[in-house]
């Protein structure tokens, strides 16, 4: 059994409070980001929770439970200033930290009172199968960090198996807009290579990814 | 993005709403010489005039035009600059900071590393400041929310939990 940090969760995460309502372990907001997340004026709202715990993960304290939640209706209204700018652009809220998919009921009692805000979620894949279909109805599109296909640095980088992670490339390279899935395949120092960057991206463009990014982690000191 | 070129975009799009439901709007440069987020008062007042001339359109009847006026605006789209480690807010401009964790020194409950994209500083005291500057907590109401950088909730502000959240089909 894989040792597992605190907060590191591999299934839905259903924090709720009030009466059952799905709440959302806020983290940050950051407004007007352009380039960055996806089309248009984005704001990225950044959760608790993930299932990896990468070497060079510049979030760690997404490892811990978020002190407070916010429901649906407090999200919509700190972020709402920018409805303008997101349905003028093409933008909205992209959801990261973290592992996104971790807040599926929260998404889906969110999504209504955003009409023309585009829904991004920033995700390693490595959820249940389950979790990534119903994410494909929920979200406009997808930023997802590969990493590598590679098991064995996959495991030394994220402390963790690839487990659903092929499935779930395999799924949404199949049900969903080629054009809306952005892969990450970064070079990691001490753990992959180019050679390894060059097998990943080829295996990912054989399964019919179009966009695909290959970059250099920088890793900062302490 | 950041900078003048944040702010010029976001200046073009407050235009093209303008014009595409013809808002009487003019704008006059900037002249703020520091590093810009976007969300200086004169720009957040310049939004609110327009949503308010905008419900003043709709309430009389009117189609206002706001989706996808600026959808060919330059501002996209590359839609996935690489980062400087796993998570989310990276970047791979190696100019930028590496993100810290931003002190209680600045106020509020503040006491955890924080994400985003945050402005770069040539000294540790410059950059305190710039945080100090737009890493608020969410003490007001959203019209006022401040940033292009950071929110933190601060638990005394928002509903109280009654039990621990559930994470039982994680476990």
């Amino acid at each position: 059994m894989e040792e597992r940090l605190p907060g590191q969760e591999t299934r839905p995460l259903r924090p709720r409070y009030d009466g059952g309502e799905p709440g959302y372990p806020l983290l940050a907001l950051s407004r007007h980001r352009m380039e960055l997340d996806g089309e248009g004026v984005t704001t990225l709202v950044a959760g608790a929770g993930c299932p990896l715990a990468c070497a060079y993960c510049i979030n760690k304290t997404v490892l811990c439970q978020a002190p407070t939640l916010v429901s649906a209706a407090e999200l919509y209204e700190k972020t709402r200033i920018d409805d303008l700018y997101f349905q003028a652009s093409g933008g909205g809220l992209c959801f990261g930290g973290g592992e996104s998919l971790l807040h599926l009921d929260f998404y889906e009692a969110l999504r209504p009172l955003c009409p023309g805000w585009r829904f991004t979620a920033e995700t390693c894949l490595n959820v249940p199968p389950e979790t990534v279909a119903r994410a494909a109805a929920i979200f406009d599109a997808f930023i997802i960090d590969v990493k590598t296909l590679d098991p064995a640095i996959y495991r030394a980088y994220t402390g963790r198996e690839q487990g659903p992670l092929l499935e779930n490339l395999r799924f949404l390279s199949e049900q969903f807009n080629p054009a809306r899935l952005h892969l990450r395949v970064p070079l990691i120092p001490d753990y992959n290579d180019e050679a390894d960057q060059t097998k990943t991206e080829a295996a990912l463009r054989e399964m019919g990814f179009i966009h695909i990014e290959r970059f250099p982690y920088v890793v900062r000191g302490e | 993005m950041k900078g003048k070129n944040k702010c010029k975009i976001l200046k073009e799009i407050r235009q093209r709403i303008a014009d595409e439901n013809e808002i009487p709007y003019v704008t006059r440069e900037c002249s703020y010489q520091g590093e810009c987020t976007g969300t200086c008062p004169k720009c957040e007042a310049e939004l609110r005039y327009l949503e308010q001339e905008l419900e003043k359109r709709r309430s009389l009847g009117k189609t206002v035009a706001v989706a996808a006026v600026a959808a060919g605006l330059s501002l996209s789209l590359a839609a996935c600059v690489p980062g400087s480690g796993s998570g989310s807010g990276g970047t791979n401009d190696p100019t930028l900071p590496s993100l810290k964790p931003i002190s209680s020194e600045l106020g509020g409950d503040i006491a955890e590393p924080l994400m985003g994209r945050i402005a770069p500083a040539e000294t540790e005291t410059e950059e305190t400041e710039i945080l100090a500057g737009e890493a608020l907590p969410f003490e007001t109401e959203p019209p006022e929310l401040l940033g292009d950088v950071v929110y933190l909730p601060v638990e005394s502000e928002l509903p109280q939990s009654t039990e621990t959240p559930e994470t039982t089909e994680a476990r």
